[in-house]
């Protein structure tokens, strides 16, 4: 059975490029075979917000839908995401709105390394 | 325990080795430099610290060349991409710690 590594990010996508190590760390893990989680907390939830149209440095947003896609579990903290006025329905497609206790327990719990990427 | 540390800051922010001390000897302890990290094995101050504080460090290339900086001018570690980060955190040590 393939190891699996959970990636938390706390940065939001405009602030760094933590979002973009993140992807990074995560496709090359999964390349390697390897299972992948990520789970974003605090500022991190708005890199999943929908309809992200940065003009002059990577969409995140749209490299995290494609990494829902090719079958990375990716959750945010449910009340990281209200706290900024996000409605259930504004997030990526193939991303929960979870939470600490339910998620990021769980995938930690599942996994056998964690990466905290944050500032 | 074998510690892979995790650097994003540059010496201006930050001196890493005071934490990394704390977690892991030389002996047990890898570093990876990414962002702003990487300008911690640019710098010959700080690459000697970090030389003293780790036995191994990984700097990433792709961050290294978004700074316009040459790999080959690298004062401590070597440069590699993501494959070889994951290999050692998932492979070659027991943990990670964000400094």
């Amino acid at each position: 059975m393939a190891k699996t590594l959970t990636i938390m990010w706390r940065s939001g996508s405009m602030m760094a490029m933590d979002v973009n190590v993140a992807v990074n760390m995560a496709k090359a893990a999964k390349a390697k075979g390897y299972s992948v989680k990520m789970f974003g907390y605090g500022e991190g939830v708005t890199a999943v917000k929908n309809g992200q149209n940065p003009k002059r440095f990577p969409n995140v947003g749209k490299e995290l839908e494609q990494m829902a896609r090719d079958g990375v579990e990716i959750a945010v903290c449910e009340t990281c995401w209200a706290a900024r006025g996000f409605q259930r329905g504004e997030e990526i497609p193939g991303v929960k709105i979870g939470s600490l206790t339910n998620d990021l327990f769980r995938f930690v719990s599942g996994s056998d390394r964690l990466v905290t990427i944050a500032r | 325990m074998k510690t892979a540390f995790l650097i994003l800051k540059s010496p201006l922010e930050q001196d890493p080795t005071h934490i990394m001390k704390r977690f892991a000897s030389a002996d047990d302890a890898s570093v990876v430099l990414v962002e702003d990290g990487v300008f911690q094995a640019l710098s010959p101050d700080a690459a000697d610290r970090l030389g003293k504080a780790a036995h191994e460090i990984l700097v990433s290339r792709q961050d290294i060349e978004a700074r316009g900086f040459d790999p080959s001018k690298l004062k401590a570690g070597r440069a590699v991409g993501y494959d070889e980060i994951v290999d050692l955190i998932m492979e070659r040590t027991e943990r990670t710690v964000t400094v």
